[in-house]
């Protein structure tokens, strides 16, 4: 007990204590997770099942990205399966989305590294937030505008960007 | 616990790395935006504090705060093409012309067959209102144009037009990305289907009996198919056998006639592989099961001192009719009833609070249009440049301006917007 005593930040709403694992991250920071979180990414589950003791190694995620991953599988995992039209669940729901929101507060670059690791971690929600916010980004915004923002170097010739916004001219305007 | 972890305070702590992260020189720790880039008219000690009502408030305050940074290159340039495709697939897809002209990798990825699944897989855009224009009659002959009002992004497009033939058309409606129109090309009718977004289009063979019918046009998307129906003839007078198209056999099957009946209203409403019309004699709805091949005739009772009224498909089997209620002409009122299928009897689900049945309908007598899709129903009436949405999931009303009906010779519809539907 000793070791779980020390967990003060470990939920026990479950009943008992949950099982937790460490994830290691490319700069050898340990995390150590409730399993249930962990599991969101199905790297890791899949990582679990395999066994192995010493932490899991995530060598692609540093600790700062990971931190940020970990703390969307923590607040989604301690999500209840919703009961429909309950105004609890209700509640729940806007919660959660502004956590999202608050979470997604960040660069560009951060975003960048967000959307590798849910793809390497393979968490379906975060990258479909973190896409979905860089999106949101691009939709008002103008070709040039995207180039600054994305640092991308325009590699049309001037004909080929001629014909571009000929095809284009009075597209949804 | 280490203080200097990069979680923000509010949330539980839930991660124990056992030591701090290095700090990262481009980028702030997440956090610290919060604090510093808050307005002054922002008490600076709320606004860093763990309170849950403060957090919500600063995350929308600065939600745009981020955008304007220019990032450095090569870790944009490092996102692979396949992720990348992800985050393009996410943008509305009215908005995606212009992000064609960026680079030759983005046009590459948008170009992509692997883009159009990518797009398939993200929730949908979400509803929006499509409406046709015939052009201008009388003297200065304006040519048919069409625009789409997104409902999420409170934004009017121009869609073009000019891919489809110069045929005097007419808008039948729209399902899972597809628009119908019908008309005439100078000598027969014609029936074309297309989607506005790819251009690509179809004109389908002649019908059996090819006259000015009532279609109605539903996509199957696990089939791969389209079909078109035509139930009478456009006024309703003449009695013919109702006709399907199927895109997968690109002919139109000859189905029963339907049994002599008075109808309401030749408006129809489709759900559930079922089309409706109401009728007055026998009193009640008249149905046709697509796969049967049959009609049937549902003795369900209108309301009392139902006025006039229209069905409206909801999502999956829900049937509603709309429509005004009163002995009076000022003692109306704007109800919704669903259909009990098993019961057969209309139930009320909902009425059009008092103060937005005035402002849609200045006169009693005015006419208003009705129509419907996924449980959202739009009014608009005559000589209004707007409409009133009501979401029948979330109860709530609501005006959506520019929505022009204001035009006897404009149509309006929902429509999805969709790159991945073909034309089969």
């Amino acid at each position: 007990m000793a070791a779980a005593d020390s967990c003060d930040g470990i939920s026990t709403s479950g009943g008992g204590w949950e099982k937790t694992v460490t994830l290691v991250s490319s700069d050898d920071a340990r995390f150590e997770v409730r399993e249930a979180a962990a599991s969101l990414s199905q790297t890791v589950r899949r990582m679990i099942r395999a066994g192995g003791d010493g932490g899991i190694p995530l060598p692609k995620v540093d600790a700062r990205t990971l931190s940020t991953v970990l703390e969307y599988c923590n607040k989604h995992a301690a999500v209840p399966a919703p009961a429909p039209e309950s105004s609890s669940a209700e509640a729940a729901a806007v919660d959660l989305e502004w956590f999202d929101k608050e979470l997604m507060h960040v660069d560009l670059a951060t975003l960048c590294s967000l959307i590798r690791a849910a793809d390497y971690l393979e968490v379906a929600g975060l990258l479909d937030l973190t896409c979905k916010t860089v999106a949101d980004m691009i939709k008002s915004k103008t070709a040039e505008e995207i180039r600054q923002m994305f640092g991308i170097q325009n590699d049309f010739t001037p004909e080929e960007e001629e014909q571009l916004s000929r095809e284009n001219a009075g597209v949804f305007e | 616990m280490d203080a200097a972890v990069a979680v923000p305070a509010r949330a539980a702590r839930p991660t124990s790395p056992s030591r701090p992260p290095k700090t990262i020189r481009s980028t702030k720790p997440r956090g610290l935006d919060e604090d510093t880039a808050a307005p002054p008219a922002f008490p600076k000690g709320k606004a860093s504090s763990s309170s849950a009502a403060a957090a919500p408030a600063a995350a929308l305050l600065l939600h745009h705060h981020h955008a304007d940074v220019p990032m450095d290159a090569s870790v944009w340039a490092g996102l692979p093409d396949d992720l990348l495709l992800e985050v393009l697939a996410r943008v509305p897809p009215f908005l995606l012309f212009r992000l064609r002209p960026v680079s030759r990798r983005w046009e590459a990825i948008l170009r992509d067959p692997a883009f159009l699944a990518a797009h398939a897989a993200v929730p949908s855009h979400g509803p929006c209102l499509l409406t046709f224009s015939r052009g201008g009659g009388g003297g200065a002959h304006s040519p048919p144009h069409c625009s789409v009002l997104s409902i999420p992004l409170h934004a009017r497009y121009k869609l073009p037009f000019g891919f489809l033939p110069p045929w005097d058309l007419w808008l039948v409606g729209s399902s899972g990305g597809l628009v119908c129109f019908s008309g005439f090309d100078g000598t027969t009718f014609r029936t074309v289907v297309c989607n506005p977004l790819t251009q690509a289009w179809r004109l389908l063979p002649d019908m059996h009996y090819n006259q000015q019918r009532q279609l109605v046009l539903t996509v199957d998307k696990s089939r791969r198919s389209f079909k078109v129906i035509a139930a009478s003839d456009v006024y309703g007078d003449k009695a013919l056998p109702t006709e399907v198209y199927d895109s997968n056999e690109n002919k139109w099957s000859v189905h029963q006639m339907m049994p002599a009946a008075n109808l309401c209203s030749s408006k129809m409403a489709f759900c559930d592989s079922r089309l409706y019309l109401e009728t007055l004699s026998p009193l009640g709805l008249m149905m046709y099961r697509v796969d049967a091949g049959r009609w049937e005739h549902i003795p369900a009772k209108f309301p009392r001192s139902l006025l006039d009224g229209y069905l409206v498909a909801g999502a999956r089997t829900r049937l509603f009719l709309v429509g005004r209620i009163g002995l009076y002409s000022t003692l109306q009122s704007m109800r919704i009833w669903e259909l009990d299928h098993g019961r057969t009897v209309w139930v009320e689900i909902s009425r059009m609070p008092p103060r937005y049945f005035r402002a849609l309908l200045r006169l009693s007598a005015e006419r208003f249009e009705c129509f419907g899709q996924d449980n959202l129903i739009c009014f608009t009436s005559w000589n209004q440049g707007k409409g009133l949405l009501y979401d029948v999931d979330k109860k709530s009303w609501s005006w959506i301006a520019g929505c022009a009906s204001q035009l006897c010779n404009s149509q309006v519809c929902f429509y999805e917007p969709r790159f991945d539907t073909s034309i089969y």
